[in-house]
């Protein structure tokens, strides 16, 4: 099967078959991380589209922590590969137009997970990958945790 | 907060020197809590409550790591000069969102710095920890967002 160099380029993790030697796993696993924090900062704009006030504010910011973490980790996995990040997966279901627009719980609930994820990568990973995992961990964390759940009342 | 260099000395070895330096930031953040907490206003008692019972807890268990490899951990110095003047809920807020960035700087510090899987995803946990802490006091502010998108880190948001 022919295919161009461009292709083969965006292809990431699946080139390696091609000659070049197998990436380390960190590699996949920071793609991996990537991948979520591309798909939480796409949500939390979609969610906070459909808000307003307050809520849309603390979604906004969500969206744009998300986004300044899918640009470290590209950033960090270009140091490590010395060429481009791969690219998002494709996920054209997701943003179907009937789709109704998402909820600011499902971001929450979106945020724990990667929250969870970053946590526990973070303690297999080591050195700078270890600490920049790190803290994406405390800020999904403190994002679902404190920025998006209903103010706490006082009495 | 600034304080004369903690004794005994600081570990030569990376991983044992960010742990001393974590549990440096956590006594100087038990200590500016004290202040924080004479300033405060009593709906956030709740709040200076639990940030000082996890930074004693932190330290305790700090300290535990330090001593399984037989490292003596800093002692509290005998005082701390506070980086502002607090005299009103507002600068005690401001003061508990410093500790909270200082000490996440300092665990995030012993994420990169450590060994060991185990003391990697104690310092993960206590980083974020801090980051939550700093998030509430934010709130606490009004201050939007409440968040930061690297707790203890560099990178550009």
């Amino acid at each position: 099967m022919l295919v161009s160099a461009a292709v083969l380029a965006l292809a990431g993790a699946a080139s390696a078959a091609c000659g070049e030697p197998p990436p380390p796993p960190e590699v996949a696993e920071l793609a991996a991380q990537l991948d979520r924090a591309r798909a939480d900062s796409r949500l939390a704009a979609e969610a906070a589209a459909a808000e307003r006030g307050a809520v849309a504010q603390a979604l906004t910011a969500v969206a744009a922590e998300r986004a300044a973490h899918a640009r470290a980790l590209s950033d960090e996995l270009v140091r490590m590969r010395g060429k481009d990040a791969p690219t998002a997966e494709p996920t054209p279901s997701e943003t179907a137009e009937a789709a109704p627009p998402p909820k600011a719980a499902d971001v929450s609930a979106a945020l724990k997970t990667s929250a969870e994820s970053a946590t526990e990568l973070a303690a297999r990973l080591t050195g700078y990958q270890a600490g920049l995992v790190a803290s994406i961990a405390a800020a999904c964390t403190a994002a679902h945790t404190v920025a998006l759940p209903a103010p706490r009342k006082t009495s | 907060m600034t304080s004369p260099a903690p004794e005994p000395t600081r570990p030569a070895n990376p991983g044992d020197g960010a742990l001393f330096d974590a549990i440096a930031a956590e006594h100087a953040a038990i200590y500016g809590y004290g202040v924080v907490s004479a300033h405060t206003t009593p709906d956030t008692n709740w709040l200076v409550s639990e940030s000082i019972a996890a930074h004693r807890e932190r330290r305790e268990a700090a300290l535990a790591l330090l001593d399984d490899r037989s490292v003596a951990g800093p002692l509290p110095a005998a005082g701390y000069r506070l980086p502002t003047t607090v005299d009103t809920p507002e600068q005690a807020a401001k003061l508990a969102v410093q500790m909270e960035n200082d000490a996440a700087t300092a665990w995030r510090a012993v994420v990169e710095q450590a060994t060991s899987e185990t003391d990697r995803a104690f310092a993960v946990a206590a980083l974020t920890q801090c980051a939550v802490a700093a998030a509430r006091w934010n709130q606490v502010l009004g201050a939007t967002p409440v968040t930061v998108a690297f707790p203890g880190g560099a990178e550009q948001a």
